[in-house]
């Protein structure tokens, strides 16, 4: 058979069992949503007054009236011409004594906010704390807080909070501050249009009420595109909105709105032990002992170790055994989930692979791939999983868990 | 004779699927339960091969039906219901995608716990067999755009030219990405099977 031929057939042989719940959130949506639009239709057989207004001659001729006053005045006030014009400079300037701030990030693929950000800054710029609530489409909710002695993550929907103290998270949460920092942000624009690597374009305003917009379009390889608001009376950005050239055109990928500037965030916001309720599960990876001591194993050698020791606790079903080695917080939940598999025998765990993308924060994360027999309606049946990506526990990189 | 049947099942799909739009139009919703439930599964297999996420692939089936609902009063069928609703699956899983990227650049993988929802959790809602989890381990390592091609080509049955026509590019782009596709597919499938 052809490889096209295998394809179809595995396409063909493909197949998914879907839970109830599934049907039930998606049908119960659609027919909401379906009823609504059942209500816009039966609205929109209404008779359309503002149609019929704004078709009259008398709103034509006051609509035309208004645009020639209005073009008439701008150019009047355009020939008087503001005394001082805005330069990207002066964003710089007015950035520069930013302590606070509090973002919210909307990205083109949902109407809902991405994540909220609070941010408290040093003189130079640099976080020194900083608060994330993803939304519960983009990362389920987790709220994250970080500072130099500790980053904490509460995630209520899997129930726990996790304490540690890592440096490449910590590199990664300034990385990450860093790029949301609307100084930051405009100093480098500036800096690489100097270089010559970004095209910079501001359209002034006449007019107090309006912002001024700054339009970044990187040059060469370069595909992007960021268009900044700045306030007139306090030179601030007041959003970003960034563009990806595809296809000859730029699409919008996302709008961050800057709130708040230096209207301090109460330090609560910077701790979560207050925000813990009663049946979440706490885990301190400074003081509790996760996962498994890679001593002298090779990252390929613990990888294996930890996987085999999780299967061969879900045997004994000895779950608390399973929760500290696997790093999942709750050891009802490995018994909710995977003890329904009920896992009879490992059959055999193949040697660990390295993503095709390393992540930058597990840089030796070792994808693990092996073969277990269940038993499924009083057969044994044998099964391959694939879910195992081992690493090194936040905050201890000398242990290994895989969660 | 065996093409001329084929064309006829095909014109009596065809015109099902007009009747079940026009009576959802019409403000029935077990029609809209129908088209959901004869499709169902079919986008389902589409969004995991294209997304390699059973999470993402049913947001983005969830998202799509709802959309549809929404409209449904000013939308009109043009062609087939299935390749339409493929289309909107494969719009969706894209954007869904990128935002499950730009997430994991902007913070790469800080929410780690949220991030490694994997085909084989158990907890799942929805489960793969094991054809569709080899097939989307293996698609996942082809580029975007040549994964698209593919699964809409081969398993959504849609045309080059109306893929073409989907995507805004020339039918040649899509042949050539369709080539290098399966090209890759074929090698990644064999070093599989012969672990």
């Amino acid at each position: 058979m052809s490889s096209v031929g295998k394809i179809k057939k595995l396409f063909a042989k493909s197949e998914v069992t879907v839970n109830s719940k599934v049907d039930d959130r998606i049908v119960n949506d659609a027919l909401t949503a379906f009823d609504k639009s059942e209500s816009t239709k039966s609205l929109s057989a209404e008779p359309n007054v503002w149609g019929m207004i704004i078709k009259s001659k008398i709103t034509q001729i006051a609509v035309a009236s208004v645009i020639i006053i209005a073009v008439v005045l701008s150019i009047i006030f355009l020939n008087k011409s503001a005394t001082t014009v805005y330069a990207i400079e002066h964003t710089i300037e007015a950035s520069r004594t930013m302590r606070y701030l509090h973002l919210r990030y909307f990205d083109s693929s949902h109407d809902d906010v991405a994540k909220e950000c609070w941010l408290e800054f040093d003189e130079t710029g640099q976080a020194t704390n900083v608060r994330i609530n993803w939304s519960e489409w983009m990362a389920g909710g987790e709220v994250v807080v970080w500072n130099q002695d500790k980053t904490q993550i509460l995630n209520k929907k899997q129930n726990f909070l996790i304490t540690f103290n890592d440096k490449i998270y910590t590199a990664r949460v300034l990385t990450m501050a860093g790029r949301e920092n609307p100084r930051l942000i405009v100093e480098r624009l500036y800096e690489r249009q100097k270089k010559g690597e970004v095209e910079i374009e501001i359209k002034h305003t006449t007019s107090k009420a309006e912002q001024i917009i700054v339009t970044a379009t990187g040059l060469e390889d370069d595909a992007k595109r960021f268009v900044l608001l700045v306030d007139q009376a306090t030179n601030l950005v007041t959003s970003l909105k960034w563009y990806q050239l595809t296809s000859g055109e730029y699409k919008y990928q996302g709008v961050m709105e800057y709130h708040d500037y230096n209207v301090p965030i109460d330090s609560k916001m910077f701790n979560l032990d207050d925000e813990v309720t009663g049946d979440i599960k706490v885990i301190d990876t400074r003081v509790q002992d996760i996962g498994l001591a890679q001593g002298n194993l090779s990252d390929e050698e613990i990888a294996i170790k930890v996987v085999r020791e999780f299967l061969e606790a879900l045997i004994d079903k000895d779950y608390i055994k399973a929760a500290r080695i696997s790093g999942i917080p709750s050891p009802e939940k490995i018994e909710q989930g995977w003890g329904k598999l009920k896992v009879v025998r490992i059959v055999s765990i193949n040697e660990p692979t390295l993503p095709a993308e390393p992540s930058k924060l597990f840089p030796n994360l070792q994808r693990v791939l092996c073969t277990i027999e269940i038993e499924k309606n009083g057969k044994e049946i044998q099964q391959l999983l694939r879910l195992f990506k081992v690493r090194p526990v936040l905050g201890r990189r000398e242990r290994w868990g895989f969660n | 004779l065996g093409s001329e049947r084929s064309l006829l099942i095909g014109e009596v799909f065809l015109m099902i699927d007009r009747l079940l739009v026009t009576r959802c139009r019409q403000g029935s919703r077990d029609a809209l339960r129908r088209i959901y439930e004869k499709y169902r599964d079919s986008l389902l297999i589409l969004a995991i091969a294209l997304s390699h996420d059973v999470n993402l692939a049913e947001d983005a089936v969830h998202d799509v039906f709802v959309a549809f609902a929404q409209n449904i009063a000013g939308f009109k069928l043009t062609g087939s219901l299935k390749a339409y609703l493929a289309k909107c699956v494969a719009n969706r899983v894209r954007d869904l995608m990128r935002a499950k990227y730009s997430r994991v650049k902007a913070l790469d993988s800080q929410q780690v716990y949220s991030d490694d929802v994997d085909l084989n959790e158990p907890t799942q809602l929805i489960t793969c067999n094991e054809e569709l989890r080899l097939l989307s381990s293996a698609l996942a390592e082809l580029p975007d755009e040549q994964r698209e091609v593919v699964v809409l080509h081969i398993h959504s049955q849609m045309r080059f030219k109306v893929i073409a026509k989907s995507f805004g590019i020339s039918v040649n782009t899509v042949k050539g990405r369709y080539r290098y596709g399966i090209r890759k597919l074929r090698s990644i499938l064999n070093s599989e099977i012969e672990k």
